[in-house]
Parts: C-alpha cells; sequence; structure tokens
C-alpha cells in the first residue's frame, strides 16, 4: 500500500493553483516535499490532511480518501505544521496530556524521552517558547504515538544545524520500521538530500519533477562550458543553465552528453535552482 | 473529542479563572442588594453574559494560536471541534445560571423576592445566555473570529434595528398587540425558541465550518 497517493489534485486560490499533482508515496519511504516560497508546499499538506478541499482530483492517505471524516487514518498519522499550533498558554505536561487523550497508541514515556533529549524546557509557556523549541515540541508529540506515516511541514526551520542534525537522525530512525513513512517540506535542501528516498520539486503550483533521490543523482550532473560548447550539446541534454559573463554552468542528462564532456555530480540544492530557473526562463 | 475538551478546560484555567471569584462577587451582590433591582439584576446578568461568550472566547484563543487548525490533525472530527465549544458554553451557562436561579430560589422563599419575579429573572437569564452564543458562534465557524466578530455584531445591530422599527411609536406595552397567552404558555414559548436557535446555530455552525478551508 502506498502511504499518500494523489490523481491530479488541485486547489484554486486568487492568484495561485496547485494544478494536477499527481505524487505516490509508497510505504517505508521518505519524500521531500522541495520548492520555493508559495510553491505549494503547504498547500498539498493542507489538502492532504483534509484541512482544505480540492478543487479537483483526489488523494488518499494510509489509503483513506482525504475527506472530512480521517479520524481514523489520523490515529496513524503524526503531523508537525510549520506554526505546530499548540495553544499559547500551555506547557509540555499539559500538551502531553492533550496527546494523550487524542491518540490510542500514545507512549508517554516516549514523549518524556524526546522532550529531554531534545532539550525542550517544560516550564515555559508554549508562547514564551523560541521557534526552534517550538517546532521541538510539535516533532515530539508528532513522534511518540507509534505513527505510521509522518506530515511535516518545515519541520526545521529555526532549529539550529546541531539540532537540525540530530532531529534528522531520528527522522531516519524512525523509517528502519519498513511500515513508516515520511513526508517532509523543507527548505533547508541540505537536510532532504540526507534524509529523503524521493524528492519532488514543486515550483509555481506545478510538479516539476518526482524522482528517486539516488536516480536523480545519477541522471543529472552539472558540466562548465562556454556558450558554443553548450549549443553543440543534444537538444534536451540541457535541463537547466546558470550564465555568468565568463561560463555557462549547465545542469544536464549524463546519458544525453557526450562521453568526453566532464560531468560533475550535481546536489539536489543546484538541481532543485536550475529546474526552476530553467522554468521561469 | 476528550483531547479537545482537555483542550478547552486548560484554557478556561488559564484565561477564566478569575470568573468564579466574580460569579461569587456577583451572587453576594446580588443576594445583600435583591430590593434595588438594578445592582439585584445587573450582577446576574453580567455573569451570564459573560460565561456565555466563553466559547467565542476560546474560539479567538483557538484562531490566535492555530489551535483550530493543529486540532484538525489530531484524530477528531470539525463535528467534534463544533460541538465541544457549544458544550462548553452550555456548561459554563448552566454553572453560572443554576447557583443564580437557586439564590433567587432562596431569597423568594425568604420574602425577598416575589415568584413572579424570580421566574421573569431567571428566564430572562436563559434567553439571554441562550441568544448571545447562537448569534455569535456559527459566524466565528463560518468566517473566522475576526470576521466572524464583526458579522455578529451586525447581526445584532439589524435586530435591534429592526424591533426599534416595528416598535417606533410605541410609548406603552398596551400599544403592542400581543396574543394573550397565559404565563406558563409564556415561559414555555421563552425557553423554546432561545433552545431551538442554539441547537439550530450549533447545526449550522457544523455544516459551515466542515465547508470551511483551514
Amino acid at each position: 500500500m502506498n502511504a499518500i497517493e494523489t490523481k491530479g489534485l488541485t486547489k484554486r486560490y486568487q492568484g495561485f493553483t496547485l494544478d494536477g499533482l499527481d505524487l505516490t508515496l509508497p510505504a517505508g519511504c521518505i519524500m521531500g516535499l522541495v520548492g520555493e516560497n508559495g510553491a505549494g508546499k503547504s498547500t498539498t499538506i493542507r489538502l492532504l490532511l483534509g484541512l482544505t478541499k480540492p478543487d479537483a482530483g483526489s488523494a488518499t492517505v494510509l489509503g483513506t480518501p482525504i475527506g472530512p471524516d480521517m479520524r481514523q487514518a489520523k490515529q496513524d498519522i503524526g503531523v508537525v505544521l510549520d506554526d505546530v499550533g499548540f495553544p499559547a498558554g500551555l506547557k509540555a505536561g499539559q500538551i502531553g496530556k492533550i496527546m494523550a487523550a487524542a491518540y490510542k497508541n500514545w507512549d508517554q514515556g516516549l514523549f518524556e524521552k524526546y522532550l529531554r533529549d531534545l532539550d525542550i524546557p517544560t516550564d515555559k509557556k508554549f508562547s514564551a517558547l523560541s521557534r526552534g523549541n517550538r517546532m521541538k515540541l510539535g516533532i515530539a508529540a508528532a513522534m511518540s504515538h507509534d505513527a505510521k506515516l509522518l506530515i511535516l511541514d518545515e519541520p526545521t526551520g529555526g532549529l539550529d544545524p546541531v539540532v537540525r542534525d540530530e532531529v534528522v537522525d531520528i527522522f531516519s530512525d524512525f523509517t528502519r520500521d519498513p511500515a513508516r513513512s515520511i513526508l517532509i517540506s523543507s527548505h533547508i535542501v541540505s537536510d532532504l538530500e540526507k534524509l529523503c528516498d524521493y524528492i519532488a520539486f514543486l515550483h509555481k503550483g506545478k510538479l516539476l519533477l518526482c524522482e528517486e533521490k539516488d536516480r536523480l543523482l545519477e541522471e543529472y550532473g552539472l558540466i562548465q562550458c562556454t556558450r558554443e560548447e553548450l549549443a553543440r550539446l543534444a537538444p534536451g541534454a540541457v535541463r537547466g543553465k546558470r550564465e555568468t559573463p565568463y561560463h555557462v554552468q549547465a545542469l544536464v542528462r549524463r546519458d544525453a552528453v557526450p562521453a568526453d564532456v566532464e560531468v560533475r555530480p550535481v546536489t539536489i540544492e543546484e538541481l532543485f535552482v536550475l529546474l526552476v530557473k530553467e522554468d521561469m526562463q | 473529542m476528550k483531547a479537545l475538551f482537555l483542550a478547552d478546560l486548560y484554557q478556561i484555567w488559564i484565561t477564566f479563572k478569575f470568573y468564579g471569584v466574580f460569579l461569587l462577587v456577583a451572587l453576594g451582590i446580588t443576594a445583600f442588594s435583591s430590593g434595588d433591582n438594578n445592582l439585584g439584576t445587573f450582577f446576574p446578568m453580567y455573569a451570564v453574559l459573560m460565561c456565555s461568550m466563553m466559547g467565542m472566547s476560546l474560539i479567538q484563543l483557538d484562531g490566535a494560536s492555530h489551535w483550530n487548525v493543529c486540532a484538525q490533525t489530531l484524530p477528531c472530527t470539525r463535528r467534534d471541534q463544533v460541538t465541544g465549544k457549544y458544550i462548553i458554553t452550555m456548561v459554563s451557562f448552566a454553572a453560572t445560571w443554576i447557583p443564580i436561579v437557586l439564590l433567587y430560589a432562596v431569597l423568594t422563599v425568604l420574602g425577598r423576592m416575589t415568584w413572579q419575579m424570580m421566574a421573569v429573572q431567571s428566564v430572562l437569564l436563559l434567553v439571554m445566555g441562550l441568544l448571545a452564543p447562537a448569534f455569535s458562534l456559527a459566524p466565528l465557524f463560518r468566517w473566522g473570529s475576526a470576521k466572524g466578530r464583526v458579522i455578529y455584531i451586525a447581526v445584532i445591530i439589524l435586530i435591534a434595528a429592526g424591533l426599534g422599527g416595528m416598535t417606533a411609536g410605541v410609548t406603552t406595552m398596551d400599544q403592542i398587540n400581543l396574543p394573550e397567552l397565559s404565563m406558563p404558555l409564556l415561559v414555555a414559548l421563552a425557553v423554546a425558541i432561545p433552545v431551538a436557535l442554539f441547537v439550530g446555530s450549533w447545526a449550522l455552525a457544523v455544516r459551515w465550518y466542515e465547508k470551511r478551508d483551514l
């Protein structure tokens, strides 16, 4: 069973349309949603959680069609939204009690372990916590009820690099169980590169690419050349380029460039930036 | 649903913990000033209005912290979220109205209030306590706390203006041609109409909230 499956998922707002999104996240995998601000990452997550209604298309989450009553499915979903959203005046202990009342499989011991390990202040109200600590509390709550799917909207935003690394390790550990999956959106593409099996690039509400990360890294590479050299490449070889007064840096399909052209590995961040630039041109 | 109640109870404790003290003071003032109609009526009315707006305040707090959205990522439905607020409103109203009515009953037994006065004031408080949330909660669920509050105030102004227009030129109650009804029937109607509006408001709020994009 796929953890998430969307077919032609569409949502129209004034000035923005999430346009016919087709995504499949197989069970046991981690998918990173990459996109600039306003690309449609949060809209996608809100649609999947039934917070917003699609204008067209369909989606299932853990086999349940998205809609107003996803109670049963939500027992198995852990969520961290970009603003977390716990009641402002409550402390970590009280939030734990609320979660314990909500989830059948709530593990109070595990929650307390996350509070300790992530160094989350338990004596402060949620509104008094830093953005990083709010995020950590959201992550602790999302991971303490034996969820089968984590849906995370910018969960590493506001975290310092050390904690970010720790959180990325926690997410990695989470998917050691093959029944567990993660959908994660982030601006910090390096985190996704470490973590994800699949990468989906969203740009202005459209899915530019959705592919296995390793395949993307195998399939694409970067070359540095002159404009004339670039013009000699086969049509369709170049997927994006960045020009400077001295040279051109181009994102190419490795199998479409001659063997004597030196192709260096591309990072997911470079891949995304060059794809978006190409799309904008 | 239990989780949502717990969250609301924590919020009530944090935000309205002094309300209990206020209610005791209001009851005390009412007990010792029952001869004075203004004070004996004003404080109970104020207490009832305050408690009946508790659901409205909770929705505003939820909106400010985005708990309304976060709560929908938990295993509960939007119907649960709406129903929870209406139940909290009912319970807080009952927790205020019942002690006031008991106090009125004691004052009546002691001869400091007439039975008729007790009945009229109790029903009046019941009507106020149910009508205020009946008109305020549904718009908040439909349009959110900022817009919903404006719409609620606009509706109240329209109702007041409508009643004002209907009774323009009327200077005494005798000029209003009301059908002659017995006292028990009047009381029954005065209770049934706000209860029906409150239940109708809940049904409308569920319908509206289920359609709303969060």
